[in-house]
């Protein structure tokens, strides 16, 4: 009997601290449910003046601010106190201005998609977000973004537009939906190779080329890639231990070698190289364009100028330059990048611009690849607008939550520029978020003095910009949510050839066979009949949108003037 | 139990439903958690199932969500990949449930007649370890074995050899062995642990007996180690047969390390879906592709138990 009773005894345990479990769980989501609840309902002692914000959806006072969750990707790892007081510190500049308490949500950047995408199928709390451009549709399809035109003719989206420019402040539309703004920053992509500068100086490649440290601004001056062929054939005879160029499979080094329009995801493209004004949807892996820059890569990989794991490495660029066997690597190239290059491998490096006669081309991919928008989760998203308005038009607010609290996380120096307090610096600080170029405007934030930069930093990077060709597509957002079924067949067959074919792994002999495999499998998984809706969007885009997008005249005089410099 | 059995005794007369449910009380309440356990974890989220019928929408949820009928099927059948990927989860499991019960089985027969007690120790640990490891790890050792760079099988076998190297991460013809091979020597332990414990669990006097009589060591293997693990084996089978549509996600995914070229023959079901989705992320068709392999799982199962239960009823699972 006695043992009957510890049995019924233990089992009555188990079940109750299940539920004790279970309770626990309840109680807490219950209450952060009812907390919000009260936030998001209106007072209704609230008057009619100044203290008082009034929405269609409330009143917000400085007693009763509208409780607003933020996401945001941190790239670097933050202290959690540290991130704690600056939300304590924004919030302090922000409920007596905007009526609005701001609760951070930090994600990391690999898996930030999922996260959100979870929680605005789960109902989460959530007011801003980072948005990925690509993923855009399908979560416009799930009905999980706000449209924000309809806040556009407020004071608020008059602000925005004026900081980005009515082009880049719509660029971030499908079908008439505008769902985020892109981040404020150089969209243009120039780029090349940055190689090892002890090796370029012991074998002459500097004093040919007139390389320099910390020489990265672009002037106009550009290669052929041929001549990155001589190069490597020089360090390949010299140090035949390292390898040339690092590249990988899960990298596409396409955009150094030639610029499409990808119109989003690749699957249909506009062949720029070819036609500067073609507005004509083309099968990218079809075009001359596409096989003489694999051709080159296949030519450097038989050479054995091309890391020989390149198909199936996963250590990437920096880590390959810091184990020293590495010459150079493919990048994006702009001002200041070049100090960046030196955090992450850990060597001085030159870099030097590559390319045809492209000059960068500009697309809506280019612009809106990270934007900022709103989730339908929103309690009230008329508040949320506000703030996103705030992050592109005060400083204090954009100061605050990149850099930290003045003389606590960052000290502003004499020339204007910023840096880390004394004590602290890039291994060891509290708080430094730096991810301006993902979400806001970052040129209203001090310019972070890394030895580099100097105040006008932020100009220089926004001339970046005026090296720029427009696409004629440019502002074309491709609405694929019909076409899930093909684009997630097509990016099977192209994820199986893509990284053997821009590495170069399958040799010179192999380009025509893997081409024309690639090409079978995806008409097979009906690349047709996404190119054809496309083409029809895209025309019906350029009559709402009165023809192609031209490169502004200003832009156009700089390219000019520089080729006629070199 | 030996209370239980006293009490059963003492209350044998009053057979009313109520008595019972007292009697079993702490049975019941010590399947309680289980079920609860269960009915949270495996059977509410079954009712999830309706959203691979449906065009799913985050404002509306999964139950107001508008129905699409099988469109979300379309894209698992919408290529040549949809035959692939079936075969490749088929075969490649079939073959890992042969061998691992096969190669399982010859090793503990081996471990089991180990004399010295230590090294029995030692070979039963070495032989599970490959099983306790994320296939991560599993993937770099692969990778230290057959990178182009620094490979063991290109650098130091195959050039000693005089042969070529070979490209294997490009070529898709290796890659059924390698995988099976590699599945083998990762997976047998589990199984062979278990088989070791049965085998253990055989009364000697039987070995003893069949020795005195002058069976040979192949005839006490044949005649009695083998029918005494036969439960066992059928047991382990039916499990595995029920997973066939799943396949080891690692396996496939992290020790070809995603190349594209070698995806003919090691795409199996998750790892296309994984794909496909992690781009599009389309909870419908994710939806869609779970309720395909768990409905084919689940009359699998149904066939093969049945099949079991005609051949030997008393070891079949139900």
């Amino acid at each position: 009997m006695k043992r009957k009773m510890l049995a019924a005894f233990l089992a009555a345990t188990m079940v109750g601290g299940l539920l004790v479990g279970c309770g626990n769980s309840g109680d807490t989501s219950g209450s952060s449910k009812s907390s919000s609840g009260t936030t998001s309902t209106a007072s209704a002692s609230g008057e009619a003046d100044a203290s008082v914000t009034k929405t269609e959806l409330g009143e917000y006072t400085e007693e009763n601010p509208y409780h607003l969750v933020f996401a945001f990707v941190e790239f670097y790892e933050q202290d959690d106190a540290a991130r704690t007081a600056v939300q304590d510190a924004l919030n302090e500049y922000m409920i007596p201005k905007y009526h609005i308490e701001v609760e951070f949500l930090p994600l990391q950047y690999a898996e930030y998609q999922q996260t959100i995408q979870l929680m605005i199928s789960g109902g989460d709390e959530l007011d801003v977000m980072p948005i990925y451009y690509s993923n855009a549709s399908s979560w416009i399809a799930m009905n999980g973004i706000v449209d924000m035109n309809q806040y556009m003719d407020t004071p608020e989206g008059q602000a925005i537009k004026d900081v980005l420019g009515e082009a880049n402040a719509t660029v971030g539309s499908m079908n008439g939906i505008l769902f985020g703004f892109p981040a404020q920053k150089e969209s243009v992509e120039l780029g090349g190779l940055t190689m090892r500068a002890d090796i370029c100086d012991e074998l002459g490649i500097a004093e040919e080329y007139g390389l320099e440290l910390n020489q990265d601004e672009y002037t106009g001056k550009v290669y052929d890639w041929s001549v990155a062929t001589e190069i490597f054939k020089k360090v390949k005879e010299a140090h035949p231990e390292m390898t040339p160029l690092y590249l990988q499979g899960s990298a596409s080094p396409m955009r150094r070698l030639a610029f499409f329009d990808e119109l989003a995801d690749q699957f249909g493209v506009l062949d720029w190289e070819a036609d500067h004004d073609s507005t004509t949807v083309v099968n990218e892996f079809e075009t001359d364009t596409y096989k003489e820059a694999v051709t080159q890569l296949a030519e450097w990989f038989d050479a054995g100028y091309i890391y020989p794991d390149a198909l199936t490495d996963t250590q990437g660029s920096a880590v390959m330059m810091k184990a020293g066997n590495t010459f150079s690597y493919m990048s994006a190239i702009k001002p200041g990048y070049l100090v960046e290059a030196k955090a992450s491998t850990g060597t001085d490096c030159y870099a030097m611009y590559f390319g045809q006669d492209v000059e960068g081309g500009y697309s809506t991919t280019n612009v809106s690849f990270y934007d900022t928008g709103i989730a339908t989760n929103s309690a009230d998203p008329e508040m949320a607008f506000k703030f996103i308005s705030a992050l592109y038009t005060d400083p204090e607010v954009m100061n605050l939550w990149q850099n930290g609290i003045q003389d606590v996380n960052y000290k502003v120096l004499d020339d204007g520029t910023a840096y880390y307090v004394d004590g602290e610096d890039a291994s060891n600080f509290k708080y430094h978020q730096n991810t301006g170029w993902f979400m806001g405007n970052q040129f209203n934030t001090y310019v972070w003095n890394d030895g580099s930069k100097d105040a006008n930093y932020w100009d220089k990077l926004q001339h970046h910009n005026d090296w720029a060709q427009y696409s004629p597509a440019y502002g074309f957002m491709w609405d694929s949510s019909e076409y899930s079924t093909q684009i997630t067949a097509l990016q099977n067959a192209l994820n199986t050839y893509r990284p053997a074919l821009e590495t170069g792994s399958v040799g010179v002999a192999g380009v025509e066979e893997t081409l024309q495999k690639l090409n079978d499998a995806l008409y097979a998984a009906g690349l047709q009949t996404v190119m054809d809706a496309k083409q029809e969007q895209l025309d019906k885009w350029l009559d709402e949108n009165g023809g192609a997008t031209e490169t502004p005249q200003s832009n156009l005089d700089t390219i000019a003037a520089a080729k006629e410099a070199n | 139990m030996a209370s239980l059995k006293k009490s059963h005794a003492s209350s044998g007369s009053s057979h009313s439903k109520a008595a019972k449910f007292k009697r079993y009380l702490p049975l019941y309440l010590m399947f309680l958690p289980g079920a609860i356990y269960l009915l949270i974890n495996n059977y509410i989220p079954m009712a999830g199932i309706i959203v691979a019928f449906k065009k799913y929408n985050a404002r509306l949820g999964i139950w107001k969500s508008p129905f699409c009928g099988l469109a979300n099927f379309e894209f698992l059948f919408a290529s040549s990949d949809a035959w692939t990927i079936t075969r490749n989860t088929l075969l490649y499991n079939q073959a890992f449930i042969v061998l691992n019960t096969v190669v399982g089985i010859i090793f503990a027969i081996f471990i089991c007649d180990t004399f010295n007690k230590k090294l029995k120790k030692i070979y039963q640990s070495a032989i599970l370890f490959p099983y306790l490891m994320s296939a991560v790890i599993l993937g770099y050792i692969v990778y230290a074995f057959l990178s182009q760079s620094t490979g063991i099988v290109n650098n130091s076998i195959l050039s000693a050899l005089g042969k070529d190297a070979v490209n294997w991460y490009a070529e898709p013809k290796y890659w059924p062995f390698i995988l099976i091979f590699v599945n083998t020597w990762k997976g047998v332990g589990y199984g062979c642990l278990i088989y070791i414990s049965t085998i253990n669990g055989i009364d000697p006097s039987l070995y003893e007996a069949a020795s005195l009589d002058g069976a040979t060591k192949w005839q006490q293997i044949k005649n009695i180690t083998l029918p005494f693990l036969k439960p066992t084996v059928i047991t382990l089978t039916l499990m595995s047969v029920g997973r066939i549509f799943y396949s080891d996600f690692g396996l496939f995914y992290q020790v070809p390390r995603d190349s594209g070229l070698l995806y003919s023959a090691t795409n199996v079901i998750d790892t296309y879906v994984y794909r496909g989705l992690m781009k599009s992320g389309n909870v419908g068709m994710s939806a869609a592709a779970g309720f395909y392999q768990s409905i084919i799982g689940f009359i699998i199962v149904l066939t093969a138990n049945g099949i079991v239960r005609k051949v030997s009823k008393e070891n079949a699972m139900f």
